[in-house]
């Protein structure tokens, strides 16, 4: 039975979202992938494949959800770790400063390449970038 | 299981202090010893040698540089033996040390003593406040200078969260008559007295160190630079949040120098709020929560401001030339207004309460940026600061620049500005003022007057309270006396973006 310490979410059903949802999914993990997109999320559901990362195997620990109240099912226990690498408009914030204004935990970090998601869903050797303030 | 209840302790706590005085000890000096000890038995630099020489090592360095050469012996005596000390000598010695230093941190509180200051010290300190002029006015001003301390704010919210769990109370720090003014507002807000950390040096004067004694301050030796004294001083503040006692930090650390709203705040004490709740959590009682009430100080007129624009100037001159918001009722919410749990941010993912000191340094901080950011709105502008803006924006346009280092070498000529002028640019000031909330707002006592009224109210104040005139008013002008004064006060404003030309 997967408890709490086990499960990841990820916000962003993308390429690299599904990568590393796959990822941690074969590595035994159950993962929660969030999708703002329904149609991405039944993909994932009925056929086990993402159309925005067909390569990718996504084994059944692996959940699709397109719930929109993730800020409801966070707490100040949770470490988020986000994949998008934009400024926000109006004033040009990071995306972990909008996180931090919208969702309940202040504990926010970052995730980047050089990895490719095609090479991280096929298994290959690949390094990755991981910054947050908190350890 | 402990329920979710609310605290429910409004009275003034500090009245059990003197009897809770002697626990509040064992419990410091158990906690710091202990965690000590465990660290030296993990080895490293935290062995109790290392400590122990810090100690030693620190306080031979003051003491010589002060020339207390009798006092230096017990601290030399100390380095010597340490090489040939057992385990449980070394253990009996920072026992004794912490118990030394735990008994020169702890406060008292009298409550007859409270009683009289919340009596006599009101129109004391609104004598203070006042410029030199209304001296002139006799015993009437002086019975009316206590209406000048003024509290103003979301008092409800603070008195809920006051009884509901423990306030940490944040002002910003711009004069040593912060402290007893900060007591004074809260009197007036109805809300309890805090304990506070107090500088050792403040505790020189018999008359001043006889009231701070015994109103619940503590003692803090800024000379005493060594680890060990700083865990003590740590953990006491720890220990009084945990037992609920309402605490005043200055999270600027000294004095702001240059009368701006803190941007850059040194935290200090104010990590030890996370570590208290977190140890609340661990003890079953989440209920205990602490509240950090963001606070502004707005004097008029500061006592001091001759000496710390200097300060703040020679310094700048140097690098020149070289976690939740609360409901009205104290209920947690994050800024999207929903409900959280502040038990789970001290949680790890098992739901476990957890040590982790690099997490709280973080909480900490983000708690200084959000208090940064809150002063501003908090800000009060008293007629000192917006005819000192305003007057500072005309001579600065004037001269085509508002670099303090220039101005101070401007010609006479160039310092005076018409009166007119001056009402004019305070009513454009006030105008933009009332359209950004965000920016603070207007003291209360000034809120219905005229522009001229304000100008002639700050003049007044301006010309007559230091040492020598900031601004005084020729015929139908008025002139700068002393830039970096005016420059201090318009300080205040400094967070408002000059008007577009």
């Amino acid at each position: 039975m997967s408890t709490r310490r086990d499960t990841v979410g990820i916000a962003g059903a993308g390429p690299f979202g599904t990568a590393l949802g796959s990822v941690l999914a074969r590595a035994g993990r159950r993962v929660v992938l969030w999708s703002r997109d329904a149609a991405v999320v039944d993909a994932i559901r009925s056929a086990r494949k993402s159309p925005r990362l067909p390569s990718a195997p996504l084994p059944e620990p692996l959940e699709a959800t397109a719930d929109p109240r993730l800020g409801d099912v966070l707490d100040g226990s949770h470490i988020v770790v986000h994949a998008i690498g934009a400024l926000a408009a109006p004033g040009n914030d990071r995306v972990s400063q909008v996180m931090e204004q919208g969702l309940p935990t202040l504990k926010i970090g970052a995730i980047a390449g050089p990895a490719l998601p095609d090479d991280l869903a096929e298994g290959k050797y690949s390094s990755i970038v991981i910054a947050s303030a908190f350890d | 299981m402990a329920s979710d209840r609310p605290v429910r302790e409004a009275e003034n706590r500090l009245e059990r202090f003197n009897a809770d005085r002697e626990h509040l000890l064992v419990e410091v000096e158990r906690r710091v010893v202990t965690r000590k000890i465990a660290e030296a038995r993990a080895g490293g630099d935290a062995s109790l040698e290392y400590v122990l020489n810090d100690v030693a090592y620190c306080e031979i360095r003051r003491l010589e540089a002060s020339r207390k050469n009798g006092a230096v012996d017990r601290w030399r005596d100390l380095s010597r033996r340490l090489l040939t000390m057992t385990e449980t000598d070394k253990e009996e010695e920072l026992r004794n040390l912490v118990r030394h230093y735990g008994r020169d941190v702890v406060g008292n509180f009298d409550p007859r003593v409270y009683r009289f200051a919340t009596g006599v010290a009101p129109p004391l300190l609104g004598f203070v406040f006042s410029p030199i002029g209304s001296l002139r006015e006799g015993m009437a001003a002086v019975r009316s200078l206590d209406a000048r301390v003024h509290a103003d704010g979301e008092i409800a919210v603070a008195r809920a969260c006051a009884e509901r769990g423990t306030i940490v109370v944040t002002p910003t720090h711009s004069s040593n008559m912060d402290s007893p003014a900060i007591g004074l507002g809260l009197l007036r807000a109805g809300l309890p007295p805090t304990t506070y950390g107090a500088g050792k040096n403040l505790f020189s004067n018999p008359f001043i160190s006889f009231f701070m004694r015994n109103l619940g301050a503590y003692r803090v030796d800024r000379r005493l630079k060594f680890e060990l004294y700083k865990d003590v001083l740590k953990e006491y503040s720890t220990v009084l949040l945990e037992h609920g006692y309402h605490s005043l930090f200055f999270p600027g650390g000294t004095r702001c120098r240059s009368n701006l709203v803190e941007k850059n705040l040194k935290l200090g004490l104010l990590g030890t709020t996370a570590t208290a709740y977190k140890n609340s959590v661990r003890e079953g009682a989440p209920h205990k929560r602490i509240y950090i009430v963001p606070a502004t100080i707005n004097y008029r007129l500061v006592l001091e401001a001759e000496t710390l624009i200097d300060d703040y100037l020679a310094e700048t001159g140097k690098s020149r030339y070289i976690i939740n918001d609360v409901t009205d009722d104290g209920e947690s919410i994050d800024r999207q207004g929903r409900a959280v749990d502040p038990a789970s941010f001290v949680r790890g993912a098992d739901g476990e309460v957890t040590d982790d000191d690099q997490r709280d340094a973080e909480y900490t901080r983000a708690l200084g940026r959000r208090l940064a950011a809150a002063y501003p709105r908090l800000t009060v502008f008293h007629a000192t600061h917006l005819v000192a803006r305003a007057v500072y924006d005309a001579i600065a346009r004037a001269a085509g620049r508002r670099d303090i280092y220039r101005l101070i070498r401007a010609a006479p000529q160039q310092l005076a500005v018409a009166a007119d002028r001056v009402v004019e640019l305070v009513d454009r000031l006030r105008a933009r003022l009332a359209d950004h909330p965000a920016w603070g707002a207007e003291h209360p006592r000034i809120a219905g007057q005229p522009a001229s009224a304000i100008v002639d109210d700050a003049v007044r104040g301006l010309s007559s309270y230091h040492t020598r005139p900031i601004v005084s008013r020729r015929e139908h002008a008025l002139h700068v006396d002393d830039v970096k004064l005016l420059y201090y006060y318009q300080n205040r404003t400094a967070h408002i973006p000059p008007e577009a030309v």
